[in-house]
């Protein structure tokens, strides 16, 4: 096999390689959740957090602010980064993506890097549609904690 | 008159008998002067019924041994709070949580189907989790692989999956949301539900 045949079919096996199929951008925001004896107060841009104040764990917070809202675009196998407002450094990978249309889902992976330690997470897995937002939480940020909301747009 | 939000949180806690004496004395009062306040209750009061039926189907979930038998060597489903918090420890050496894919979201048809099945009487208080566990289709594996067909669910799949997940000393929960509305229309998936994917700031808090 010559090395252009090799590079055809590395190219045609690889997850994201269909001409003309466009990945999609990832859309993050890095939302700070505190507890207060005073009032509540949701960022009115949280419109999909207010939906969820009833739920765990954002039941647990009654003050959200938006601190940064970020879309990066994704490219297959190509971390995108975006530092984070305690030092850290989240990275989100495009892996691979299955159907097409409406019914298309895409795989990424994330990690949120932190310097000169071991990674805070080192590796999220997840299997998404676009539009189908979901969070990573938990990180203490400022007498509170940190959430990331993720989502993929077209 | 607006409501606070304040004033929604003890309405809807009140709406599901979760409030003290007092919390309650206070919302019979503002129920009796305020068409906001009983406008609101009715609302949610009506929204419970969607809330029911996840719970429900997941209760039947939970409670059959062909989904629970791979999978709750792997959840401890959380005891604390509401019942919609299944809790992912990692169990080997590595502390992974290794192809648990959490598929979550069914569609109207099938909670319709579920709703009619299920509408024998069954307590609420025994609904655990409204997600629906799928156990890995293949052995866990100390290094991470990225072969797609090991983790990912086959079917229709709609709302989000957690193949993975790793946080070295942390402790790590899943907490199932459903989708607001806005992302469940976008995404033309009613039924859809999506995560929060908690982790620990404190190591070793497992």
């Amino acid at each position: 096999m010559t090395l252009g045949a090799i590079g055809i079919a590395m190219g045609l096996s690889a997850p994201l390689a269909n001409a003309g199929t466009p990945t999609p951008s990832i859309e993050i925001g890095v939302i700070h959740a505190q507890h207060t004896d005073g009032g509540g107060f949701i960022d009115p841009r949280l419109r999909e957090i207010e939906q969820h104040m009833r739920d765990e764990p954002f039941v647990r917070y009654n003050v959200y602010r938006l601190l940064d809202h970020r879309r990066l675009p994704l490219e297959s196998g190509k971390p995108a980064a975006l530092g984070l407002v305690n030092g850290r450094t989240l990275k989100i990978t495009l892996v691979e993506s299955k159907g097409s249309g409406a019914d298309r889902r895409f795989r990424m992976r994330a990690e949120i890097a932190e310097p000169r330690q071991e990674a805070f997470l080192k590796l999220l897995d997840v299997t998404a549609s676009v539009d189908e937002p979901f969070f990573v939480g938990g990180q203490s940020y400022e007498g509170g904690t940190l959430f990331l909301e993720l989502v993929l747009r077209p | 008159m607006r409501l606070s939000r304040e004033t929604q949180i003890e309405l809807m806690a009140w709406t599901d008998n979760e409030v003290p004496d007092e919390v309650r004395d206070r919302v019979a009062v503002l129920l009796e002067s305020s068409d906001d306040a009983r406008q609101f209750v009715e609302q949610w009061q009506a929204s419970r019924v969607g809330a029911w039926v996840r719970e429900a189907t997941a209760a039947r979930l939970a409670a059959s041994p062909s989904i629970t038998e791979s999978v709750m060597g792997r959840i401890e489903v959380g005891a604390a709070t509401t019942s919609t918090i299944p809790s992912l420890r990692r169990r080997s050496d590595r502390q992974r949580v290794r192809a648990v894919a959490i598929s979550i979201g069914s569609g109207l048809a099938i909670a319709a189907c579920m709703a009619l099945y299920f509408r024998s009487d069954l307590p609420r208080s025994v609904a655990t989790s409204p997600v629906a566990l799928h156990a890995p289709t293949s052995a866990p594996s100390v290094e991470p692989s990225l072969d797609p067909g090991a983790v990912l669910l086959a079917g229709p799949a709609r709302g989000v999956e957690v193949n993975d997940i790793d946080a070295v000393s942390h402790a790590i929960s899943v907490f199932e949301i459903p989708l607001g509305a806005a992302a469940a229309n976008a995404a033309k998936s009613t039924g859809a539900s999506s995560v929060v994917i908690w982790i620990d700031e404190d190591r070793n808090a497992k």
